[in-house]
């Protein structure tokens, strides 16, 4: 690597810095960088030279949004863990019974027929919790079809901000869309709909089923105890504030 | 794997470097997400306010950008810097947002292809610092060919890959690798040669 002449060096690094190493040279740049630290500092200055040429100036985020990443991260990092283990275990059952799959594939085309509106018909579990851990308190919505454990996760902190994610919840044609509600009941000193909800939040998953997004919540959650439940339902686009829909899942 | 330089502030981790911290996320180590968060959150902040021309999306993407880190993304330490990943995804991000905010009102299709086509742009609201620190980047730029230039600002404003690149130029491949990589070498020879005269 010594004999490489200076300029060879130098190339590497601007094609580190550019990205575009192949994987020879990753090599080489690599055994290069592990006898002469001291190009950590060249790396450093080319970096810099991009940046200052083709990047606006660095701007510091507000200083919640630092939380509010982490907080979602580990949620994120939570749900996976949960999936992966939920799937795992209906695999297994699955390989079990034969039976059992051709009566999952009789059921699932059963759902198609079903449509939307029956969803709650072919939910066999709901469970839900609420946990609080220091200034956060984090609700989970939880449930299975036939095939998948559906789920969803809203993060309240202070200041009502709050981060829902939701995985694994079937794609809702292009006229609905689902609507997270927070439940407080009637007669109480908010202004609900007849059902004593508060719209909180309306969205749509992508084609994975996943949604993950920074929401602002409505004032009952300065005080928890107000909050009977959270809950999912599937709304039509044009007036998801009308209720109409039934309970898709929620928290218990 | 390389040891990538610790692209900003290092006090916190000042052994781990960002590649290392990337494949400790990959693992599971979310914790290291906070010191990335902390060395890159203002570079994407910025490109994104500078696109999006509003807070609360520009959080959004910043957002967007640390989770695609945490799970699994095309980055590959070996070959990039992560900054330089983290630059062109965010860039890249903030103008599908942009599209996708053109196909509901035309009036921002327009802004976004302005936006898209600003390269250098200076805005009425860059301070003096910057003003000068721009002169010093025209001035560093003007020192590279055209085609050099073309090549830099396709790799790393556009973010398109090399065989892309070659394609659209009608290039060989090495060619645009060695051209890009030159370009940014004798910017930083001129940007250095300008800063030790002035």
């Amino acid at each position: 690597m010594s004999s490489l002449p200076p300029e060879c060096h130098q190339l590497l690094v601007s094609g580190y810095i550019l990205g575009n190493l192949s994987s020879a040279e990753a090599l080489l740049f690599e055994e290069m960088l592990s006898e002469n630290p001291d190009l950590i500092e060249e790396i450093s200055q080319m970096q810099q030279t991009l940046d200052s040429v083709y990047n606006p100036p660095e701007i510091a985020p507000p200083a919640d949004l630092r939380d509010r990443l982490l907080a979602t991260a580990t949620a994120q990092n939570t749900t996976i863990v949960t999936v992966k283990t939920s799937t795992k275990n209906l695999d297994t059952a699955t390989s079990k019974s034969k039976l059992a799959g051709i009566l999952g594939a009789i059921a699932l085309f059963a759902i198609a027929l079903l449509g939307f509106n029956n969803y709650r018909l072919w939910r066999i579990a709901n469970t839900a919790d609420v946990v609080t851990a220091s200034n956060k308190r984090t609700y989970l919505l939880r449930g299975e079809n036939l095939s998948q454990t559906v789920e969803a996760n809203l993060v309240v902190s202070e200041n009502l901000n709050a981060t829902l994610i939701a995985n694994n919840l079937p794609s809702l044609p292009p006229e609905k869309v689902y609507a997270l509600w927070t439940v407080v009941g009637k007669n109480v000193p908010y202004t609900t709909d007849e059902k004593g909800a508060i719209l909180t939040a309306v969205f749509q998953v992508d084609a994975t089923g996943n949604f993950s997004r920074e929401i602002a919540v409505p004032q009952p959650h300065l005080e928890p105890k107000a909050i009977k439940k959270m809950a999912i339902t599937v709304e039509d686009i044009s007036a998801p504030q009308a209720h109409t829909g039934s309970i898709f899942i929620s928290t218990q | 794997m390389p040891s990538e330089p610790l692209s900003h502030s290092s006090e916190v981790e000042p052994l781990q470097s960002d590649a290392d911290l990337f494949l400790l996320l990959q693992e599971g180590q979310t914790d290291t997400l906070g010191i990335l968060y902390d060395r890159h959150a203002g570079l994407i902040y910025g490109i994104a306010l500078k696109f999006l021309g509003n807070r609360s999306e520009a959080e959004d993407l910043v957002q967007d950008i640390f989770l695609i880190l945490a799970k699994k993304c095309s980055y590959d330490p070996k070959r990039g810097s992560l900054r330089t990943y983290i630059a062109i995804l965010t860039r890249s991000r903030a103008l599908d947002r942009l599209r996708s905010r053109s196909r509901k009102q035309s009036q921002l299709r327009r802004q976004s292809l302005a936006e898209s086509a600003k390269v250098l742009s200076k805005s009425p609201l860059e301070n003096i610092a910057q003003l000068e620190r721009s002169q010093e980047v025209k001035s560093a730029l003007e020192q590279l060919s055209t085609k050099e230039q073309e090549v830099l600002t396709m790799a790393y404003y556009q973010g398109l890959s090399q065989s892309e690149i070659a394609k659209q130029l009608n290039l060989a491949l090495g060619t645009v690798k060695s051209r890009s990589r030159r370009g940014l070498l004798k910017l930083r020879q001129a940007l250095n040669n300008i800063r030790r005269e002035s």
